[in-house]
């Protein structure tokens, strides 16, 4: 090469021009190859192809096939939470027990820390609560046996995991020798405001007790404006509690009396928690105090729901606490909701601060007239601001001598729109859950009946406005009715967790629900109301993977779907859940019916392959870690292959006939029956040689006037019974002939033969087996596959 | 500063000249790399070669399970001792029966080797036209000298291939005419397609003067057919064709073997394959 750039010039251009020449000629080939390829074939073969019969929808579906939303990708990772109650001693009551509601999606460790009641706190041994698990525990059975000998105020649980994982309710039991009242643990840290009230109740005799608990390390102070003008400051030291106890006014002329409180804190309004009793009383008239937070209230109306009518004596009391005059007007609703004349009281106008015994006169002459209202839930129309106006509704069982204490409040913010109540039903406990829908318009929730080892689902659910759906469990258990997953809650299931949550209502929705568990051999007469942290996310899911189809058959294409805990990541499986559309890539190889809802049924057309999609709505709640839930909708596409098969026989057995005639005299007609499930009838059956072939002719020679013996094809038809016939197994007349001439006997042939069924699209093989004929001097022999050789003389 | 710029001249050819090599070579080899990866290479022939008593006969059977193309086959009337082979010792299996030298002689045709290389589409990697392909098969067995001149006649899709002339006892060549080709007489009535062949095969003997057997058939297919047809004065060629045509889309085709012993032909009726 260095020779060649020190050449001459005349060398370097013959140099120039051969490369360009071979180039030249490299190209003219590459544009041949390129013309001629088979690729470009394939190309354009594909753009040329016939359009498939594909069913193409102008929608355009913007999320990816199965995909599902992040779960709360934006809630607050896990943090130290703590719950805490101000009182588990009262002097009126004989022992506290405590309940703990797990909502956790995986087994959580919870501390409890037990303050006496001049704030000396005793840590308690860590307790692991399994998920969706509900325990009954004595409180002092938690106390170190050491510490038991105190006199307590409150008490903390700790943990660490999102808002509400894990909740708790104290009920204090044997009060005033009998009853038992309920007392709800506060979320440390929601930043409440400095005010609470309450209205209450207090039947002749008897006497409210106010607890007042300090839940920081630092004193706060407390001042505490009775409605009959009287005021208190109390100081609250580090962790204690204070009782306030006020008796009520003995006045013959009135079984009881309205009273009131307004606190405003001093200091860290964390800090300070209350929980108030009613105990005693000529009535044995035991029940909670409710304090409302006016200052953080959503909306201005009353709320309640499962108001027990029948053989009872209620009382409904409200205050304004408002600064203006205020219009009161109360709705009671039964099951019905507005759908079924609601009764309606005469607006009461409230002055501020004042508070009013409601005449449930009205009311009770309706109920006494209408089965439909024995329990009732109520809207209380508030004319004033939000948290002008705060109630009580309390009702004693005149036979049972029961008092059920019933929350009447806002309707709160969307989480109180869920609930994840324990239900009970050992001994004679039973546990009824209302859920009401406190919206002007119908809206849909979903229930979760957890139990240790298994749930039962109840699939959405949509009331009227004001409609109310109840769920009695003992009567649930006892009826053992399958739900949509086929599960039922085992007859000797007694307790666990009914879990519910407003589903796929529209905006602004709003439910109330509440679970009241009695046990009148124990007087007890609980109710929960605890909400869960934000509604339901989902549902999230997949059509089922359907199996093959045959021809012409169908199956049920369905849905399984998944709901999550917004927070906590909890799943339950819903069962099904409504595909909005369905729809096939190649309707010619199936059909589908319908075109929406849980499930549809599709029928396979044609043998082939093509898939089923469907696309469904979900809606997913976030929480900022406390109060407020994001919602998010959106949807969501799947799709599985649907495999369409011509079902086949699973082989055939194999008969003797009768031998043929004429040319046929030494061939044997065989006669099959095909068997496996189906109906093959008029299909066509057809044959082939092995592959590759495994023809043996003994008697066939190189050079013979007669060909080998082999499979030759045939085409019958199956007849009812699924047979079909004949299948002619031997030599004709003229080779046996000629083989016994050549001197070619005795010798045989076997052939293997394939068996092939007729479906729309081709031929599909059902079976193999092998042909044997036979020559001898004197006879001819027939053998079909596994059934015995038929043998002949002949001529 | 002349012989600078000359020098720097010189330089910019030399590099120029050695990034046109470059080049060229880049260019050769990915010409050769995509001709070897194209279709370019591939061969345009395929090649059949047989040795068989019946060359012809393998050689289109052959072509037929390959191309899925019917091709008849009609023997000649093997009748001088130069095209036959005495095979008794090799066949028999009864020679313990007879003297030595008595037992009825096996004859077959002689045969021998036939080869042929033709031309295929290298798109369908089939011959473009079966005639062309299956007459340079003739015409390799002409020139190679073997037994029998054979005539290819096309009908539709159909191809048969039947002897125009055969060695007569003296070994002069004389024109044949094949028995399929006599026209036949058959009364119209109704048959299953067994029966049909039956009486196709007495009529061609009748008509012919030399014995048809029925050898081999698709029974089951031909025992389910049922047919009125009949012919009068029908070439016994197209009266098979005709009725093979309308049995529901079978490809039949068949060999029409010459036994020199009994002096009869045996027809032989086979499906022929659609797969390719």
């Amino acid at each position: 090469m260095r020779y060649l750039f020190r050449s001459t010039s005349k060398a370097k251009t013959l140099l120039a021009i051969t490369c360009i020449m071979i180039m030249a000629i490299c190209f003219a080939i590459l544009s041949q190859v390129s013309i001629s390829s088979p690729f470009k074939n394939m190309t354009a073969a594909a753009a040329a192809a016939p359009p498939k019969n594909v069913n193409i929808r102008g929608k355009e579906r913007t999320n990816a096939q199965g995909q599902t939303p992040p779960r709360c990708s934006s809630c607050p990772p896990p943090i130290p939470r703590s719950i805490y109650v101000p009182a588990i001693e009262l002097s009126e009551a004989s022992t506290c027990e405590i309940v703990l509601n797990s909502r956790s999606a995986n087994e959580i460790e919870v501390t409890p820390t037990f303050y006496t009641v001049t704030g000396e706190p005793i840590l308690g041994e860590p307790l692991r609560l399994k998920p969706a698990e509900i325990r009954f525990a004595r409180v002092d059975s938690l106390i170190p046996r050491s510490a038991r000998h105190h006199h307590w105020g409150g008490m903390t649980l700790s943990f660490v995991g999102s808002i509400l994982e894990v909740w708790a309710q104290i009920t204090f039991h044997g009060v005033g020798g009998r009853g038992s009242i309920d007392e709800t643990f506060n979320i440390l840290g929601d930043q409440p405001s400095d005010t609470r009230e309450a209205v209450w109740w207090l039947p002749k005799k008897g006497t409210a007790v106010i607890a007042l608990g300090n839940s920081s390390n630092a004193p706060i102070q407390t001042t505490a404006n009775f409605s009959d003008g009287e005021a208190k400051q109390i100081t609250i030291a580090p962790f204690a509690t204070e009782f306030i106890r006020r008796r009520s006014a003995d006045r013959p002329d009135r079984s009881g009396s309205v009273d009131s409180v307004k606190l405003t804190v001093t200091g860290s309004s964390d800090a300070m928690r209350v929980a108030g009793f009613i105990v005693g009383g000529d009535k044995s008239f035991d029940s909670s105090i409710r304090f409302a937070d006016t200052k953080k209230v959503a909306q201005p109306n009353l709320y309640a729901t499962n108001l027990r009518l029948q053989n009872t004596e209620p009382h409904m009391v409200l205050k304004n606490t408002g600064l203006a005059d205020i219009s009161a007007r109360p709705r009671f609703f039964s099951a019905a909701g507005e759908n079924e004349n609601p009764v309606e009281l005469p607006a009461i106008v409230l002055r501020p601060n004042e508070t009013v015994d409601v005449n449930l006169t009205p009311l009770m002459q309706a109920a006494a007239a209408r089965p439909d209202l024995n329990a009732v839930s109520v809207n209380v129309v508030n004319s004033g601001a939000p948290g002008s106006l705060i109630g009580a509704w309390n009702g004693t069982d005149t036979i049972k001598l029961l008092t059920y204490d019933v929350p009447l409040r806002d309707s709160g913010p969307i989480r109180n729109s869920t609930g994840s109540y324990p239900w009970r039903t050992d001994q004679d406990y039973t546990t009824i859950v209302n859920i009401t829908n406190v919206s002007d318009h119908a809206a849909s929730f979903v229930a979760d009946i957890r139990f240790p080892g298994g749930h039962y689902f109840v699939p959405t659910l949509e009331l009227p406005a004001g409609g109310t759906a109840r769920f009695d469990l003992r009567k649930m258990i006892s009826e053992q009715r399958p739900d949509n997953q086929g599960n039922v809650i085992p007859l000797s299931t007694t307790g666990g967790q009914f879990h519910w949550s407003i589903f796929h209502s529209p905006p602004s929705s709003k439910f109330i629900g509440r679970s009241e568990v009695i046990s009148v051999s124990r007087g007890v007469g609980s109710s929960y109301s605890c909400p869960g942290c934000c509604p339901d996310s989902g549902p999230f899911g997949t059509i089922n993977p359907p199996p093959s189809v045959f021809l012409g058959e169908s199956f049920t294409a369905s849905t399984t779907g998944t709901i999550y805990d917004g927070c906590t990541g909890y799943a339950t499986n819903v069962g099904w859940f409504a595909m909005e559309e369905f729809w096939m890539d190649d309707e010619s190889i199936a059909s589908y019916s319908p075109e929406s809802g849980s499930s549809t049924l599709v029928t396979g057309l044609f043998p082939g392959q093509t898939a089923l999609h469907g696309i469904y709505s979900w809606q997913s709640f976030t929480s900022d870690g406390w109060s407020i839930c994001y919602e998010d909708r959106g949807q969501t596409e799947d799709q599985q292959p649907v495999d369409v098969q011509c079902k086949v026989p699973t082989g055939e057995t194999s008969a003797a006939d009768v031998w043929g005639t004429g040319n046929l005299a030494t061939v044997h007609m065989w006669k099959q029956t095909l068997t496996g499930t189906g109906d093959f009838t008029n299909r066509t059956i057809a044959e082939q040689e092995g592959t590759p072939a495994t023809i043996s002719d003994a008697c066939h020679f190189p050079g013979s006037m007669v060909d080998p013996y082999t499979v030759t094809g045939l085409d019958a038809t199956v007849t009812a019974g699924n047979q079909w016939k004949p299948d002619a197994v031997g030599r004709s007349t003229g080779a046996v002939t000629y083989y016994r001439q050549q001197g070619r006997s005795p010798c045989s042939a076997t052939a293997s033969q394939v068996m092939f069924i007729s479906c729309p699209d081709m031929l599909h093989q059902y079976t193999t087996g092998n042909l044997v004929v036979g020559i001898t001097a004197t006879e001819v022999s027939s053998k079909r596959h596994s059934a015995s050789a038929q043998t002949k003389a002949w001529p | 500063m002349l012989k600078n710029d000359a020098t720097a001249n010189l330089r910019r050819q030399n590099q120029l000249l050695f990034l046109l090599c470059l080049a060229t070579v880049a260019v050769i080899i990915v010409t050769l790399l995509t001709v070897a990866g194209s279709g370019m290479n591939e061969p345009k022939t395929d090649q059949i070669s047989v040795n068989d008593p019946r060359p012809v006969a393998l050689a289109v059977e052959t072509l037929e399970k390959k191309y899925g193309w019917i091709i008849t086959y009609e023997d000649p009337p093997y009748v001088h001792e130069s095209e036959l082979v005495d095979v008794t010792e090799k066949v028999r299996r009864d020679l313990d029966k007879f003297k030595p030298g008595q037992a009825p002689k096996v004859l077959i045709p002689k045969g021998g080797d036939l080869t042929l290389k033709y031309s295929i589409d290298p798109a369908t990697k089939k011959p473009v036209d079966s005639a062309v392909v299956v007459q340079q098969l003739l015409d390799a067995y002409a020139i190679a000298g073997n037994p029998g001149v054979f005539r290819l006649d096309r009908d539709g899709e159909r191809l048969h291939i039947f002897a125009g002339a055969a060695k007569g006892k003296d070994g002069v060549l004389v024109a044949h005419r094949s028995v399929f080709d006599v026209p036949i007489t058959l009364p119209a009535q109704k048959r299953n397609g067994l029966e049909l062949l039956d009486a196709f095969c007495s009529a061609v003997s009748q008509a012919s003067g030399t014995r048809v057997v029925l050898a081999t058939v698709p029974m089951t297919l031909f025992f389910r057919y049922q047919t009125e047809s009949g012919a009068k004065e029908q070439r016994a060629r197209d009266f098979l064709t005709h009725e093979f045509d309308r049995m529901n889309n079978i490809k039949l085709s068949w060999r029409l073997l010459y036994d020199p012993v009994s002096k009869a032909y045996f027809l032989n009726i086979h499906t022929v394959s659609s797969l390719p």
